[in-house]
């Protein structure tokens, strides 16, 4: 994204705004997995040769104030896990990097877990203050962003499984507080 | 990215906010602060709009009016209380974390000359921009209400030097006269972007006319001020002045300045492009002079404790600059290289184009009875009209004062005061309310100034 202009958008008004209040982004990161049907993942406990635990990396557009300095990023969101087959606990996973090809490399930024039962869904919301580490990556005009599901198969049935089912990211929107005047 | 982020978004308020403050800023007579901002006899703008006022005579005893003020800068030593090392204040420097840009733009506005008894609250409230893949959208909050609906901008047209020799009431002289004007008015997508925190839509463009325009030069002049009827305490009183002006340069912008939203606006490299075009219009010093004729035509009516007067300047000012040329400005994005450019072609050179000065006119009334003076003018130089009303009595030593007055954004002022005289020296207070910073709540001003009578 190409924040100046961006910043165009705002500047005509925004400075007043910025004297003693706060600058907040809200980039709603679901909108983008949404528009190209990465917010989908698919589990599978144990996990099923050539099948991929994780979407392609995606890119989402942000802030570009690389000047600025962050106070706090808070991530919300909702996932629902349609599970089909068995009981256990299934993960999922969120990451961010600067970088495309090291999204998966490095640890994920948040992750959630829930227990799921066969043919069922379970709803799980999230609220997560990202460390500090990490707030810096929305400063930048794009971040990367990566999804891993897992899942562990728990039934005393059939406690090998398998644990099938998908993941849908229903919501998931960062919350950007700038701690610095941006403008 | 800051830096220009900053200028445009400070020009922007900044404009939008200097109209009223244009007058205040002339003002350095606490008498008059303390009557709103009136203008009363010879004082303020009479003279300068009226080219009758050259022939009344002051009467400044009548009115209590000095012979000299001399302002009393206490809002500068607050200034300089608050910011002692103004170069090294990271309030004042840009790319600093602790830049402030309300402080820098509510300096320039209200110049710090006097003490800023209550100075103007600006919005404090969170501004939030929300970004989705196919959605824009700011909530300024309290913030939008200073973003303006309606065309703005500053102008002035003064007259720095007007060197002459009267004989008689006619006076020949050679009048320095400089003019310029700058304006921007949102559209209406940006508009309802930025105050009513409307959703931005894909592929389309937000924008703003933008209007700039300095000119200035001089204009030998021939003016006659006398009574023509009456004696010196019931006379009526014109005065009228020719200028030949000769253009020494000028320099004119017209054009809009936008983005455009992408489609989907966040789904590609480029959320918003940038497309600023301008035709660009300039004579430099050195070239051919730009000419025009025009005139000042001014009454006053003095009768006893009444006192009117009318004046209108620069009629029929149309300057005709000869050797012009005219450029086509752009600011756009290279779609080969992806960055943002900016270049101009020629478009006609040496060609013939015009500007007209703006018409300005006062009428003023002061009505003078005993120790009592009250009074009430009209100003308009060219962008909306000023009224003030006010008025004085003395009581003794004293003086008290109080006025009101309508800014040329059509918002109503006060202002109070008063005064203490002893022997030549007087020593005067004014309180004014202004909304020159950026809030929508008024300020108040106290002015102190020295009288020599």
């Amino acid at each position: 994204m190409n924040a100046k202009w961006l910043g165009v958008a705002l500047a005509a008004g925004v400075a007043a705004g910025c004297g003693q209040g706060r600058a907040i982004f809200v980039v709603d990161i679901y909108s983008f997995l949404k528009g190209t049907n990465t917010d989908t993942l698919p589990y599978s406990g144990p996990v099923l040769p050539g099948v991929p635990d994780t979407i392609p990396v995606q890119t989402v557009n942000s802030l570009g104030l690389t000047s600025s300095i962050v106070d706090t990023v808070l991530l919300t969101g909702t996932i629902s896990f349609v599970n089909r087959t068995d009981t256990g606990t299934v993960a999922f996973q969120v990451y961010f990097d600067s970088v495309a090809n090291t999204v998966y490399t490095s640890a994920p930024a948040f992750g959630v877990t829930a227990d799921v039962l066969p043919a069922s869904t379970t709803d799980s919301s999230f609220s997560v203050n990202l460390p500090d580490a990490l707030k810096p990556l929305f400063l930048a005009s794009k971040v990367y962003v990566g999804i891993r599901a897992s899942a562990t198969p728990g039934g005393a049935s059939s406690p090998a499984g398998p644990l099938q089912g998908t993941a849908k990211l229903t919501a998931l929107q960062a919350r950007i507080v700038v701690q610095d005047k941006i403008f | 990215m800051r830096t220009s982020v900053v200028g445009l978004g400070l020009v922007t308020l900044m404009l939008g906010h200097a109209a009223p403050a244009a007058g205040q800023w002339l003002v350095t007579d606490a008498r008059r602060i303390g009557m709103g901002g009136l203008t009363l006899g010879r004082s303020g703008s009479a003279v300068r709009y009226n080219p009758a006022y050259r022939a009344v005579p002051a009467q400044a005893d009548r009115r209590g009016q000095p012979k000299v003020t001399i302002p009393i800068p206490l809002g500068i030593i607050q200034f300089l209380h608050d910011h002692p090392d103004i170069t090294n204040d990271p309030e004042f420097k840009p790319g600093s974390t602790g830049f402030n840009p309300v402080l820098v733009v509510n300096t320039i506005l209200n110049l710090p000359l006097y003490y800023e008894v209550k100075k103007a609250p600006t919005p404090t409230n969170d501004v939030t921009l929300f970004i989705a893949r196919d959605t824009l959208r700011v909530d300024l909050g309290q913030a939008a209400k200073l973003v303006p609906e309606d065309q703005f901008g500053i102008s002035g047209s003064s007259r720095p030097l007007d060197p002459g020799i009267d004989i008689k009431g006619v006076r020949v002289g050679v009048m320095g006269w400089l003019h310029d004007d700058v304006g921007f008015q949102l559209d209406t997508t940006l508009l309802a972007f930025l105050h009513d925190s409307a959703y931005a839509q894909p592929n389309t463009p937000y924008g703003a006319l933008v209007h700039g325009l300095v000119e200035g030069g001089f204009a030998p002049t021939i003016s006659y001020a006398g009574r023509i009827a009456g004696d010196s305490a019931k006379g009526f009183y014109v005065g009228g002045a020719v200028h030949y002006y000769l253009g020494v340069g000028y320099f004119r912008t017209d054009g809009d300045a936008s983005f455009i939203t992408g489609n989907p606006i966040f789904a590609g490299a480029n959320p918003v492009t940038p497309d600023g075009r301008t035709l660009t219009q300039y004579s430099r010093p050195g070239n051919t002079l730009g000419h025009g004729v025009g005139g000042d035509i001014g009454a006053a009516w003095v009768s006893g404790p009444i006192e009117l007067g009318i004046g209108v300047n620069d009629i029929g000012a149309t300057i005709t600059w000869p050797d012009t040329r005219q450029d086509s400005a752009y600011f756009v994005r290279d779609t080969a290289t992806n960055r943002d450019t900016s270049y101009s072609t020629l478009f006609h050179n040496h060609v013939t184009t015009t500007t007209k000065l703006p018409v300005s006119y006062i009428a003023n009334l002061a009505y003078t009875v005993g120790m009592t003076t009250l009074g009430v003018d009209v100003l308009n130089t060219g962008r909306g009209a000023t009224v003030h009303v006010g008025g004085e009595q003395r009581i003794g030593l004293w003086a008290l004062r109080g006025g009101i007055a309508r800014d040329q954004r059509k918002r109503v002022e006060f202002g109070w005061g008063g005064g203490l005289r002893l022997g030549g020296l007087g020593l005067d207070v004014g309180f004014w309310t202004h909304t020159n910073s950026l809030s929508n709540e008024r300020a108040i001003t106290m002015a102190t100034s020295l009288s020599i009578y």
